[in-house]
């Protein structure tokens, strides 16, 4: 880019310290990222902003409530109990960065026929969310699947009526989200592993450590920035991204057991119309998602991860 | 191992055995080997739903929004990558953290919007959606890629005169092919996946998904086990093939997808 040529002229000669010479030097730059900032401008910008109007508004769209449908929300005994289903649902946490850990680390291992287990494992992810919950909402039936396998292996006592259960849903939905989402956690950890000093395995062996020792002394610990990372994507997943299994497994049933905030929202948005309290709390949610976010990201960086 | 394995397959397994039995046969043996095999029931999918239809709607949103998306993510996630420029770090941050918002939230204005302008139902409606979405993903990881190129290349190319615009398409582009590769095969399976945006802007029949005509097969044919099954088999199959097709470029790729619960 010649500096001193074109609409500029003159004032875009080096030396000339405007403010506007100084941003100039970055046009190309700008230019480049602004189509992407338009589509995120209409996605996420402009949502923003109309949702907090709606949120004022009763009904969203009738006369102004102030902050009324923040304070019914807030005394919705639902709305508590859809926040709670989310915080449970974060169980699935530590089994699923223990699973990971110690599925990637056997399969470092290239024992006998890893290969063809890594394939296996992948196969769960593939599928979309909503096949899978279709499938699984057969496999929980009182009659399905699971429970004939339970009573074949003599574990009879065990079998439940697993979404039709208060007792169970939140817990069988949960076990969905396990199944399939365990091959990412794999695969991350695994990349991770492979970049691990071999020389560090070795001084752990020469000091006579064992296969559990080794895991928890050494891998671990060199796996502790990408386990925060994906704690923080599951975290994200369980808050923002469990709609679909909810809603084609129990649709927040029985009673409301696997009742979650996406539910909450979607069913006061396109179901009661209640467009002032479906935005009020998506207001909320989407403050403390995105705030938590923006600070782990920044933390992250800071721990270099990428 | 096993045990890992064998849980892993089994519903998998399920659905496709029982995708080839007849009702009685189902009903006589639900975890056994299919008896008589039958296609009879991909028959029936094909004839009682409208799963062509829905798999060109699903077709053609994918296809546009994935490649709208990535004509527009590359070249910002150049600018991240190598021309640092003032707030580039903070708008980062702010367009990675935007991956983390829950869909649901900014579909009620969207929807709003699109039934104002009547827009609703149509493809343009979900496509300028599903971009929206796919943009900070594409964003996130060609950034991190683009980070990665070899500089001598680029900084030759600069140094010979290239403009911007020449230099990201002869390049830039060609060097990062397995990673943009992979990142189409992403987007392309959650679009493919994906419920809810389509469930929103998709209402009829004529314009609806394959996954939203799946959740309303699957109330039709709530008692018909092997039948479902067909039409989630059916489903799958064109996941199955991208996914082949995109093996290759996969496993630095993949670490940035399949993160959402799609």
């Amino acid at each position: 880019m010649s500096d001193s040529s074109g609409a500029w002229g003159e004032l875009a000669r080096p030396g000339v310290r405007t403010q506007v010479g100084r941003l100039r030097r970055f046009r190309t730059a700008y230019l480049l990222v602004l189509p992407a900032c338009c589509f995120l401008a209409f996605t996420y910008a402009y949502p923003v902003t109309q949702l907090i109007v709606f949120s004022l508004h009763q009904r969203g769209r009738g006369e102004w409530v102030g902050l009324a449908n923040y304070r019914l929300l807030l005394l919705d005994p639902l709305f508590r109990v859809s926040l709670l289903h989310n915080v449970l649902l974060l169980g699935v946490v530590p089994i699923l960065v223990c699973l990971s850990v110690i599925v990637a680390a056997l399969l470092h291992e290239q024992f006998r026929g890893w290969k063809v287990y890594r394939i296996v494992v992948f196969l769960p992810i593939m599928l979309p969310v909503v096949v899978a919950g279709i499938a699984f909402g057969f496999i929980y039936e009182v009659h399905g699947p699971l429970n004939i396998t339970l009573q074949a292996l003599g574990l009879g006592r065990f079998a439940q009526n697993w979404l039709g259960d208060a007792r169970f849903a939140l817990s069988a939905v949960a076990g969905v989200v396990v199944w399939r989402q365990l091959g990412f956690g794999i695969v991350l950890i695994l990349a991770r592993i492979v970049q691990i000093p071999l020389e560090l395995y070795d001084s752990a062996g020469i000091d006579g450590a064992g296969w559990w020792q080794t895991l928890r002394l050494v891998t671990v610990p060199q796996l502790s920035t990408i386990i925060a990372f994906y704690v923080g994507v599951i975290v994200i997943e369980l808050f923002s991204w469990v709609f679909n299994y909810v809603y084609v497994l129990t649709k927040g049933g029985p009673g409301f057991s696997t009742y979650v905030s996406e539910l909450f929202i979607y069913d006061r948005a396109f179901g009661y119309d209640q467009m002032g309290i479906a935005s009020a709390f998506s207001v909320m949610v989407l403050v403390g998602v995105v705030t938590s976010m923006f600070f782990y990201f920044t933390w992250l960086r800071g721990r270099d991860v990428f | 191992m096993l045990v890992l394995c064998a849980v892993a397959l089994l519903p998998i397994y399920f659905m496709v055995i029982s995708a080839f039995k007849t009702d009685v046969g189902y009903a006589q043996s639900p975890l056994g080997l299919p008896h008589p095999i039958t296609l009879e029931n991909f028959l029936r999918v094909f004839r009682q739903s409208s799963i062509l239809r829905g798999g060109a709607n699903s077709v053609v949103l994918t296809i546009s929004s994935v490649g709208i998306a990535l004509l527009v993510s590359t070249p910002a996630a150049y600018a991240f990558a190598r021309m640092p420029f003032p707030g580039a770090d903070l708008l980062f941050r702010l367009i990675a953290a935007l991956m983390a918002v829950p869909v649901i939230s900014v579909l009620i204005p969207l929807f709003v919007f699109m039934v104002n302008v009547h827009l609703i139902n149509t493809y343009p409606a979900a496509i300028l959606v599903y971009v929206g979405f796919l943009i900070p993903y594409k964003i996130f990881f060609l950034t991190a890629f683009f980070r990665q190129l070899p500089s001598p290349i680029i900084e030759a190319a600069i140094l010979d005169g290239c403009n911007t615009p020449t230099l990201l398409r002869r390049v830039v582009v060609p060097l990062a092919k397995p990673a943009l590769i992979a990142m189409a095969v992403i987007s392309i399976i959650w679009v493919w996946n994906e419920l809810l945006i389509a469930l929103v802007f998709l209402q009829t029949d004529a314009s609806r998904t394959l996954m939203v005509g799946l959740t309303v097969f699957q109330d039709e044919f709530r008692i018909d086990v092997p039948v479902t099954m067909a039409g989630l088999v059916l489903a799958v199959v064109p996941i199955v093939l991208v996914y082949m097709a995109g093996i290759r470029y996969f496993v630095s790729g993949f670490l940035g997808g399949a993160v959402h619960g799609e």
